[in-house]
């Protein structure tokens, strides 16, 4: 595919260079995965700092030791993926353009972290407790492979988006499709 | 006549990959299956399913391939977002927050993505 330069009227004018359709729904969610985690986290440490560590009230501290209790298998997915989020939403309201190959580039090491972390890492645990093989191991795991492997379908689909998506091109790099 | 490339490929060859492991997987080793608990074998079972569809779906290059594997995608994280929001913390949720990310790429990229547009409905890119 080939692409040409929006003209300033374009810009103005044409529904694909404003923020819509799939890619603000993207915006939305991650918007809501660091907000609300944020203001958990700073709400259990007003509570913490106040002298209600007794209260708890809401099961409020829930948000500061969530990410512990889980487990690094999810732990660091988990903040990893926040952080994207954060960068993401700031690199799309600044219209930088980059944003698509820095997106793109987050998810894939996303499940690629998901993919080491809760698979891979999983199988030596599984095979000392079976007292079989490493191999063995990621067999007995598999139900986790097929989850992680059906994330890489939909990661693909994402970086095809950002990459050759006509609202990201049109929004971040200010391009069309030459018809 | 568009050629399966680039990002289609690899969301192919992946969903086979599921496919392939998925049934092999329940037919040979099902008490693996069993054993992640009644609500994740749901979710495997519909993903291998899904691979299934897609792959042939994509094979017959069938128009409604978009449509089906987006809306399958949706219903799969929508059903494990519930299963979060049920059964575990916060964290599980941001999880499954960025799988609806993913997905929501995904459903975007066969809605207007250039290559899916021409290969499934057999218009030029």
């Amino acid at each position: 595919m080939t692409w040409r330069d929006m003209t300033p009227e374009e810009l103005v004018t044409r529904p694909e260079a404003r923020l819509g359709g799939a890619l603000l729904w993207i915006v939305i969610t991650c918007s809501v995965a660091f907000i609300v985690p944020t203001i958990g986290c700073v709400v259990a440490f007003v509570i913490l700092t106040t002298g209600g560590i007794h209260a708890n009230p809401g099961n409020v501290f829930t948000w500061l030791d969530g990410p512990y209790r889980i487990g690094k298998v999810y732990m660091i997915p988990v903040l990893l993926f926040m952080a994207w989020s954060l960068v993401f939403v700031a690199m799309t309201l600044a219209r930088l353009r980059s944003t698509p190959v820095v997106a793109g580039a987050g998810m894939v090491l996303w499940v690629v972290l998901r993919f080491v972390l809760g698979y891979l890492a999983q199988a030596p645990d599984v095979a000392a407790a079976e007292k079989t093989s490493w191999v063995d191991g990621l067999v007995l795991i598999w139900p986790y492979g097929v989850n992680i492997l059906a994330e890489v379908a939909l990661a693909a689909g994402f970086c095809g988006y950002m990459a050759a998506g006509v609202r990201p091109n049109a929004y971040y790099r200010r391009r069309m499709p030459r018809s | 006549m568009p050629k399966l490339t680039g990002a289609l490929r690899a969301m192919v060859l992946a969903a086979a990959a599921v496919a392939v492991v998925g049934i092999a997987g329940t037919i040979l080793a099902f008490d693996q299956l069993r054993a992640v608990g009644s609500r994740y074998m749901i979710a495997i079972l519909f993903i291998t399913a899904w691979s299934v569809l897609f792959v042939g779906m994509t094979l017959a290059r069938a128009r409604a391939t978009p449509i089906v594997a987006s809306t399958g995608l949706v219903l799969w994280v929508a059903y494990r977002f519930c299963v979060a929001v049920f059964s575990g913390g916060w964290p599980l949720i941001v999880d499954l927050l960025g799988e609806a990310v993913l997905a929501a790429g995904f459903c975007g990229y066969m809605a207007t993505g250039a290559l899916p547009v021409a290969y499934y409905r057999r218009a030029e890119p």
